[in-house]
């Protein structure tokens, strides 16, 4: 209505409204509302004798159904009197039993988390089931249940004592899950194709070890798995696993050499930068160590294609001259000679030297890092301070791994030049003189 | 007796580890050269010196090179004295050296322990310290036992050059 009133007024309003139209049509309303509504009050007041008969109907059920309530009330008591009375007879009838069941739950439990990590799981994975259900069942587990639960771990038992071969999901390196022959060796160690294989209990299969044992015992542990019933050598963990693991973190060779650090990497530019000059001056001292043990031979067939012919002709070609102007002579060509010889010699030797030098100045560096771990970190945690040691420990290592064989290869090129030097300088003149007397 | 003895001995190597082996190689190597060089002075240098006695004595040398024969005989013998000497002076220096390289090797396995059992534990840091010494210890005894007969043997060499500069003087 009022709707309508409104609706009426915006269209008067917006049409220069005709107010007393307005007030005409409302009162006609109004009062055909006073109309309805008497007519309302009417027909309340002829319903009045109706309502009272159905607020009686209304009372009478309530209180039918009061009795009721009471009634039951009677009935409930009545059984939670039996209710008590049984399960105080169930208690005196379970007695220990009660206790044997929460240790069924507690065995099974500590069962299943070791068998998780087993070997033996990834051959038998239907038993985890059966622990698993036992550890968390709230139901009392019948007779059946508990023998199957006691066969299940004498099985189990039984099983970690043998050496088995069985086909199981690996997964490789490469991440592929592969269907292979797997031989476990009780709780020990489990491979196939000669890789070593660890079980995860998060994937629920056997996983080829990152970090792969000594390839000795690899090949070992192949022969193990194609023998039947010889006895062989295979490489166990007697830890379950944790030895394995302890591979992969096991630093290689590399790793090694890395750890030195920039030092580290010096020193071995340096050794292999000596090992190689090393090498070359061997091989051209013992050319010329052949070429003139040759000559030394027969002095007087000189070639000039040697240290020694080369001083033999100088001797044989001045003979006339004084002895002085001979030596000077000879002198020249010796210290041309010997000056070949010589050279590079010391660069060997500096090299052996400056090596160790350098191990310790890497050691000392890692020391600082170590001391510095230390000042921040305080001394709580080792592997803070390994970092530094390591690389302390590794360049003096290499330091030395690298002078002493750069020290006998010193040894060796001195010694031999020193000979020839020894056999150019101080015996040329007197070995020609020597010759020269017998020929005459 | 000689069981428990050897018994002793390999069980010492097991716990020097494989630096030790390093080191008796090189014992070995030096006390076979210093044996050879003393056999050298006292049996074969002797029958050499006599031949060259001999020949320097039958023949008869150009006057004018004279003091260059000398020198050359004598520069020869020493040389031949001197074979080798060399190398058992390395093989000396290197002896602490490869001791050092012990110490260091036993160091890195007792901090390998370390990181992986914890400070705690040091009696499982036992294998790598004893690593660690005994190698040192033997690379210091083989070099001292080696030392002092190499001092030996330099100085009978040189009284050796310089009595055959003497006999050789007399001669020529």
């Amino acid at each position: 209505m009022k709707l309508v009133v409104g609706l009426l007024l915006s269209v008067y309003s917006l049409f220069a409204l005709n107010l007393e139209t307005l007030l005409g049509s409302v009162e006609a309303s109004s009062k055909q509302e006073i109309v309805q509504e008497s007519k309302r009050l009417q027909e309340f007041i002829d319903n009045k004798q109706k309502q009272k008969q159905l607020l009686i109907q209304t009372k009478e059920a309530l209180k039918r159904e009061n009795q009721i309530t009471k009634e039951l009330k009677v009935v409930i008591e009545k059984n939670e009197k039996i209710l008590a009375k049984k399960e105080a007879e169930l208690a005196v009838k379970v007695g220990d039993l009660g206790e044997m069941f929460g240790s069924v739950r507690q065995t099974s439990s500590d069962f299943l988390t070791n068998y998780k990590r087993a070997f033996t799981a990834s051959q038998f994975p239907q038993k985890e089931a059966i622990f698993d259900k036992f550890s968390d069942s709230k139901k009392l587990p019948t007779i059946e249940e508990l023998t199957l639960f006691w066969h299940t771990m004498l099985d189990e038992i039984v099983q970690s004592g043998k050496v088995s071969q069985y086909p199981a999901q690996v997964v490789m390196q490469s991440g592929e899950k592969v269907e292979q022959t797997v031989t476990r060796v009780g709780q020990f160690a489990a491979f196939s194709d000669g890789n070593f294989l660890q079980y995860s209990s998060d994937i629920d299969a056997l996983v080829e070890l990152s970090t792969q044992p000594a390839s000795s015992f690899q090949g070992g542990a192949e022969d193990f798995e194609q023998s039947s019933d010889e006895v062989l050598n295979v490489l166990v963990d007697p830890t379950r696993g944790t030895l394995f693991e302890m591979l992969g973190n096991n630093p290689t060779i590399m790793d090694r050499i890395n750890q030195g650090g920039i030092i580290g990497y010096i020193i071995l530019l340096l050794g292999g930068l000596g090992i190689a000059f090393a090498g070359y001056k061997m091989v051209m001292l013992n050319i010329l160590d052949k070429a003139i043990k040759k000559q030394l031979k027969d002095v007087t067939k000189y070639s000039v294609d040697n240290p020694l012919g080369k001083i033999a002709s100088v001797f044989y070609n001045n003979l006339k001259d004084s002895i002085t102007d001979l030596e000077i002579k000879i002198g020249e060509a010796i210290l041309k000679e010997t000056n070949h010889i010589k050279k590079g010699q010391s660069f060997v030797k500096l090299l052996a030297a400056v090596t160790p030098l350098l191990g310790l100045l890497g050691t000392v560096t890692g020391m600082i890092a170590t001391f510095q771990a230390i000042t921040l970190f305080g001394t709580g945690d080792p592997k803070l301070m390994a970092g530094g040691i390591s690389t302390a420990l590794i360049t003096t290592v290499l330091g030395l791994v690298t002078a002493i064989p750069l020290l006998f290869a010193y040894t060796y090129i001195a010694s031999k030049s020193e000979e020839m030097v020894s056999i150019l300088e101080e015996q040329s003149i007197g070995m020609l003189a020597k010759n020269l007397k017998q020929n005459d | 007796m000689i069981d428990i003895y050897l018994d002793n001995f390999f069980s010492f190597f097991d716990r020097g580890g494989a630096v030790l082996y390093v080191v008796f190689f090189i014992a070995l190597c030096l006390w076979a050269l210093l044996i050879e060089r003393y056999m050298y002075i006292s049996f074969e240098y002797k029958q050499y010196r006599k031949n060259m006695m001999d020949e320097i004595q039958n023949n008869s040398y150009n006057a004018r090179f004279k003091e260059e024969i000398k020198k050359y005989l004598i520069e020869e013998s020493n040389l031949k004295l001197k074979t080798g000497l060399s190398f058992i002076k390395t093989l000396i220096i290197v002896c602490p050296l490869v001791g050092l390289l012990g110490t260091v090797t036993g160091m890195i396995e007792v901090f390998d322990v370390m990181a992986i059992s914890g400070a705690s534990n040091v009696k499982s840091m036992a294998n790598g310290v004893s690593m660690a010494t005994i190698p040192t210890m033997a690379g210091m005894v083989v070099a001292l036992s080696g030392i002092l007969f190499e001092k030996k043997l330099e100085l009978s060499i040189k009284y050796n050059t310089d009595r055959l500069y003497l006999e050789i003087s007399k001669v020529l």
